[in-house]
């Protein structure tokens, strides 16, 4: 385990055209242009970002499961920051510099501003501490951090091929293909290829 | 009479109390020999009335689960499967019920949840199991069974699934599908 220095990087960009950062047969996630980006760096190689802008995450929470499907999509307009780490390469093509005005229609007085509040959001995802332990591959899945509704906790969302784990402050979804386990406040599914254990709260 | 006369006396009843429960129960052993049994005590009809009493109380509760609990049908008396007691008092919201009930009432949307049995399936595919239920028809049935929480819709894949609740009001309207085919009602 290597410990390293993050940092958030001064040059302003946007999103060229709308982009999908995320996409398997269970979930979208989408970002509209002139979405702000501040790349998130670790010894000056990009790892993340934080997105400013219009999104939109879809995510199917269902259990098939041989009594009936259990749970239901989720469809979130997404107007707050939110943090993306890994597989960063393939969104830098669409990224070109921001003015000031792109900011403004941002709700941004400034470009100190816009980096303070992704500064903010990364403490509560790091830590107070801009070290990050990790190997260094950021490259095999991703991790979204969103801001909830109220802005108490971080929605988190880690995606790597067809493995997915969801946790909000209520809900824990968890999938790897056909072994899924959806947490609610009201019910507990495990499903593995269809059999399925229902335990109600 | 001092104390002492008193305990003594008491203790003389309780002896004669002993030698005649004594006697008593020797009778009555006597008696079950003669009839084949091993131990007899005779209750008293007091106690008899009470335990009549009570077993008739019981008799009579059984006899009222079992009206709640038998389901006479066209072809004959089915007897009505789970815990009775707890089937005394049922709380039901009729408007949610309504509502699927609402929803189940349309051929095209019985046999739509027919073919969800066997798995999720794309509108392509239900259309190609429905041809009789034209494409503008079939989205607006699979909107109300939706709507009703009957089916589910993947966002992303877009197949159509069959819920929990979906199953048992699908099973419930084959089980009143067959009633309804074996009884008189048109």
């Amino acid at each position: 385990m290597i410990c390293h220095n993050y940092h958030l990087d001064n040059t302003l960009r946007k999103v060229k055209e709308a982009a999908t950062l995320w996409k398997t047969e269970k979930g979208i996630l989408e970002i509209s242009e002139d979405t702000l980006a501040v790349l998130i760096k670790v010894n000056d190689r990009k790892i993340g970002c934080v997105f400013h802008g219009d999104g939109k995450l879809i995510l199917d929470m269902i259990v098939e499961t041989d009594k009936g499907a259990i749970g239901k999509p989720i469809e979130k307009e997404i107007k707050k920051p939110f943090i993306m780490i890994g597989n960063i390469e393939r969104i830098l093509p669409n990224l070109v510099t921001a003015n000031r005005q792109d900011l403004a229609d941002k709700g941004y007085m400034d470009e100190r501003e816009l980096i303070e509040r992704s500064g903010d959001l990364c403490r509560r995802f790091f830590g107070e501490s801009t070290r990050v332990y990790g190997c260094g591959k950021f490259e095999q899945g991703f991790v979204f951090a969103f801001l909830s509704d109220n802005d108490s906790d971080l929605d988190m969302l880690i995606a790597k091929n067809l493995k997915i784990v969801y946790k909000t402050r209520e809900i824990t979804f968890i999938s790897n293909e056909n072994k899924i386990v959806l947490k609610t406040p009201w019910k507990t599914v495990l499903s593995n290829n269809g059999r399925s254990i229902v335990l109600n709260e | 009479m001092t104390e002492e006369d008193d305990i003594r006396e008491e203790i003389k009843n309780l002896r004669n109390e002993i030698a005649s429960l004594k006697e008593q129960l020797r009778e009555a052993q006597e008696r079950r020999k003669e009839k084949g049994y091993k131990f007899y005590i005779d209750i008293g009809d007091n106690v008899r009335e009470s335990v009549e009493e009570a077993l008739e109380s019981v008799a009579e509760s059984i006899h009222e689960e079992l009206e709640k609990s038998i389901f006479i049908g066209p072809r004959g008396v089915k007897i009505i499967k789970g815990k009775i007691g707890e089937r005394e008092e049922v709380h039901v919201d009729f408007s949610k019920t309504a509502g699927v009930m609402n929803a189940l009432s349309h051929e095209h949307r019985l046999k739509i949840l027919k073919e969800l049995m066997s798995g999720g399936k794309y509108v392509n595919e239900l259309q190609e199991k429905l041809p009789e239920i034209t494409t503008s028809t079939l989205s607006s049935h699979l909107k109300i069974l939706e709507e009703t929480g009957l089916v589910v819709q993947e966002k992303v894949r877009g197949r159509y699934l069959i819920t929990m609740p979906g199953r048992a009001a699908y099973k419930m309207a084959i089980k009143l599908a067959k009633f309804v085919e074996e009884s008189d009602l048109k």
